[in-house]
């Protein structure tokens, strides 16, 4: 059998897999016969009876199969509305990817402060704490997404964020301070980690709709720590042999690339002047160790890529304990027409919010400008309003959407107070710009990225809008449906 | 009714008590597999189309079966009612292209 049969072979199959049960079986011998005529096909030569072969399995593998018996024909408009919901859909991996690296810079900020000020075991501890925090976050809204999203699809929800991940790191290296991010470094990592999370996340969500919680606990745990390693040992081996790291250290990078830097010394002590430009050199003047470089590079990706391997997991894990939902009721057309456009209304307020410039000369609070907060508090509101019915339930959730979104707009005064000092804010800002203290956001220097982030960010509220009419009714439901444990 | 099936449905009227098999069927109509097999199929539901197994025994052939498809009485009668109804609305706006030129 040769390469061209064997693609044939496993086309063929994937198409049968798809069909309803009750038809893959037959279809899939009446099109092996059919395959054997074209490949058998006289008068023709070899090229010509691959080409027809291979036309028709890729035909079969890509074609949407026929609907089990008694549902109803999917529709050229059913296909599109479905197109359209995964792309909505994938703003979720944007969404996961930007907070993800948003919290991992808060610890990497907070760190970076407290780094010279406190003994190491302290500024240790901090990180673990902050980390851990930042985890908790990700695991609570990977718990939230799962309760509406098939385990089934938990590895495409992976595939997706691993995308997602490969532009951000590419797009966040705008100003290039991190010498070592480049496609030749990024891809092998991303790509490393999206295979093996892959395989984690399908034999967690298995093992977990099977009952058995602690084995997909401890698979889920384990694998990831595995993939995460891999994916920071493929994503330095370039990175490794210019700056001379001792590639037996490899194992330990992963875990190195989390701990505060200037501790290591796995490279080459190396000496910068201070004439010498700091982003030719990759690191401050005076004297370092070449790992600094290896594992400050490494930790921008490590990190994020950490917390959103927290999120998938606690996605599969939850979607794991909810079995498939039954056929979907009858959707009263004039609902569904005035939920879009609530969505459209919503996501745009957002989108139109975060763009405004804020005015020269604009009012500020002790010297912080406050179009920050404001825009916080706004945004808030403009959701927690879009989900209000007019029902008493709902009220109550508008007030704590209410208290939510003032507790935004004190966060950012008090962020904005704190590094108001010596006119920290404005060299903070600047930082996130060039990416001196965080990675991750130098696209946003740029308008086609504000854009993208406002239009990403509005789309986001536009699913978050609408709640479900009976959200607390469905965790009951799901909470009764879960598969029995054994 | 979708071109597709028109073009199925048009190709098996052709010689309406013929059995036919896929690669036939996709030749005649120029149809791609995985936009074919699906229309047989719903045909089949609708009982429109009948098909079955050719009787072969595929170790003497050397081949395996293929399947057959075949109009049924009634799916003969529907195609052929479908496709005069189609004609005549093609017919209808053909005139009408052709009075709004004289005009």
């Amino acid at each position: 059998m040769n390469a061209v049969d064997r693609l044939a072979a496993a086309c063929l199959a994937t198409a049968a897999r798809r069909w309803p049960e009750e038809l893959s079986g037959e279809m899939l011998s009446a099109w092996r016969a059919e395959l054997a005529a074209l490949q058998t096909e006289p008068g023709r030569p070899a090229a010509v009876r691959a080409w027809h072969a291979c036309a028709f399995v890729v035909s079969l593998a890509c074609s949407p199969a026929v609907e089990a018996a008694g549902e109803p024909e999917r529709t050229r408009h059913d296909r599109i509305a479905t197109a359209g919901r995964t792309l909505v859909g994938l703003t979720g991996a944007v969404g996961v990817v930007l907070l993800a690296a948003a919290l991992f810079d808060l610890v990497h900020v907070v760190d970076h402060a407290l780094g010279p000020r406190i003994p190491f075991g302290a500024a240790l501890a901090a990180g673990v704490l902050l980390l851990a925090g930042a985890a908790t976050v990700m695991a609570r809204i990977g718990a939230l997404a799962g309760r509406r999203f098939p385990a089934r699809r938990a590895t495409v929800y992976v595939a997706a964020i691993g995308a997602v991940a490969y532009g951000f790191f590419l797009a966040g290296n705008r100003v290039k301070v991190m010498p070592f991010m480049g496609w030749i470094d990024i891809a092998p990592g991303v790509t490393a980690w999206t295979l093996l999370t892959i395989v984690v996340v399908g034999s967690t969500a298995r093992l977990a709709a099977a009952g058995r919680r602690s084995a997909a606990l401890v698979t889920g745990a384990g694998g990831s720590v595995v993939a995460l390693a891999v994916s920071a040992v493929c994503a330095s081996l370039h990175a490794a042999a210019q700056l001379e790291v001792r590639a037996g250290s490899a194992p330990a990078w992963f875990v190195l690339a989390l701990l505060p830097g200037g501790r290591s010394a796995i490279g080459v002590p190396t000496t910068v002047s201070p004439d010498e430009p700091r982003a030719d050199a990759g690191c401050c003047p005076g004297t370092w160790n070449t790992s600094d470089v290896l594992l400050g590079n490494l930790s921008a990706m490590a990190g994020p890529l950490l917390l959103c391997s927290v999120f998938v997991l606690a996605l599969a894990l939850r979607a794991a304990r909810v079995a498939p939902a039954p056929a979907a009721a009858p959707v009263d057309a004039g609902a569904a027409r005035r939920t879009l456009g609530t969505r459209a209304v919503a996501g745009c307020a957002v989108a139109v919010l975060l763009l405004v410039p804020t005015p020269a000369g604009a009012a500020s609070l002790g010297g912080v400008p406050l179009g920050l907060p404001l825009r916080a508090m706004l945004v808030v509101l403009v959701v927690a309003l879009a989900r209000f019915d007019g029902s008493a339930r709902r009220l109550r959730q508008v007030g704590i959407w209410l208290v939510l979104a003032a507790g935004a707009a004190l966060l950012s005064l008090a962020v904005g107070e704190a590094l108001r000092g010596e006119d920290r804010l404005t060299a903070a800002l600047a930082r996130f710009g060039d990416n001196s203290t965080v990675f991750g956001f130098g696209f946003l220097a740029t308008g086609g990225g504000q854009l993208a982030l406002a239009v990403t960010l509005g789309v986001l509220a536009a699913r978050w809008a609408v709640a479900p009419d009976d959200a607390r009714s469905s965790r009951a439901t799901a909470t009764t449906r879960r598969l029995p444990a054994g | 009714m979708t071109t597709a099936v028109v073009r199925v449905l048009a190709a098996m009227l052709t010689e309406p008590t013929a059995e036919r098999y896929g690669l036939d069927l996709m030749q005649d109509t120029g149809l791609a597999s995985g936009t074919l097999y699906p229309i047989l199929v719903r045909l089949e539901r609708a009982g429109w189309v009948e098909s079955r197994w050719e009787d072969i025994d595929p170790v003497a052939e050397g081949r395996p079966s293929r399947r057959y498809y075949r109009l049924t009485d009634a799916g003969a009668a529907g195609a052929r009612r479908e496709l005069a109804v189609l004609r005549q609305h093609l017919s209808r706006a053909t005139g009408l292209v052709g009075k709004a030129r004289e005009a």
